[in-house]
């Protein structure tokens, strides 16, 4: 598959699940991922998985433009999108970077940073 | 900034050697990380921007604002077409880049970083955006207790 195909079948894959049901990114996170999520530090699948799923809202509207950069050994992905939370008419502006390693044929997230822009 | 989750990772009980070799790279990223951002680039960016060159080498790509450069020639070129700038850094956060599937011994203390940045940049003296960046530190093959920026991307957003 082409970098491209790799970064947006990736990013749909992600937020699918995000958006849909969250105690689903548990098939995503691996036990060496790290997210970090508005400045925290979160470790390894159950830490992340834990906090995503405890997040206070239900649906997610979104819209995005990604850009990704190759890697030696992986992939890299740059989300610059907006996102409105459970019905609210005004949309979050925000940042969130993937980078994804290719291992046995498969690209595993590792790395995961999540940010809302300041207003 | 770091938040020790070790009690919740029950599946990595038998591991707790990995936990720690991975909590230890992430503070020594954080001391890395910051000091990059707040001693090297940003300031010498926006004081002595030909100084920044000797961050990057040739195999380096640098993106502004989606106008890709690789090498040092056209990171020098980009470098000097860039008005002066003021850079006020808002958030920073920053992530060790372990290999895969084991971590090498030689990463713990000295690790490849990933940094993203967000803030506001003036440049010239009228025009003011938001910003958003993302670094990748790796080593020096011919000297690896040194890092160089491998890849950076920034996005005006404003």
């Amino acid at each position: 598959m082409e970098p491209q195909q790799v970064a947006q079948a990736f990013t749909q894959h992600f937020y699918n699940i995000f958006d849909s049901d969250r105690r689903n990114l548990e098939q995503i996170y691996r036990p060496e991922s790290v997210l970090s999520w508005e400045g925290k530090v979160y470790q390894g699948k159950d830490a992340i998985v834990k906090h995503l799923v405890n997040l206070p809202f239900k649906n997610i509207v979104r819209k995005i433009d990604m850009d990704f950069q190759p890697t030696l050994n992986g992939i890299m992905i740059f989300i610059v999108g907006t996102l409105a939370i459970d019905g609210e008419a005004k949309a979050l502006k925000y940042a969130q970077t993937f980078n994804l390693v290719l291992h046995q044929g498969q690209y595993l997230l590792l790395n995961d940073f999540f940010r809302l822009a300041l207003e | 900034m770091y938040k020790n989750n070790n009690n919740s990772n029950g599946s990595n009980s038998a591991n707790g050697g990995v936990n720690e070799n991975l909590k230890k790279m992430v503070e020594i990223t954080i001391a890395k990380a910051t000091a990059f951002i707040k001693e090297f680039y940003y300031p010498l960016y926006d004081t002595e921007r030909l100084e920044v060159l000797n961050l990057y080498k040739d195999p380096s790509i640098s993106i502004w604002n989606g106008t890709e450069c690789q090498g040092l020639e056209k990171i020098r070129n980009l470098l000097s077409e860039i008005p002066k700038s003021s850079h006020t850094i808002e958030t920073f956060d920053c992530q060790p880049v372990q290999s895969f599937p084991n971590i090498l011994p030689e990463d713990i203390d000295n690790p490849n970083i990933l940094i993203t940045v967000t803030g506001k940049v003036l440049y010239g003296t009228v025009s003011t955006h938001n910003f958003h960046q993302t670094f990748l530190l790796v080593k020096d093959p011919s000297n690896p207790q040194s890092l160089f920026i491998s890849y950076d991307c920034i996005r005006l957003t404003s």
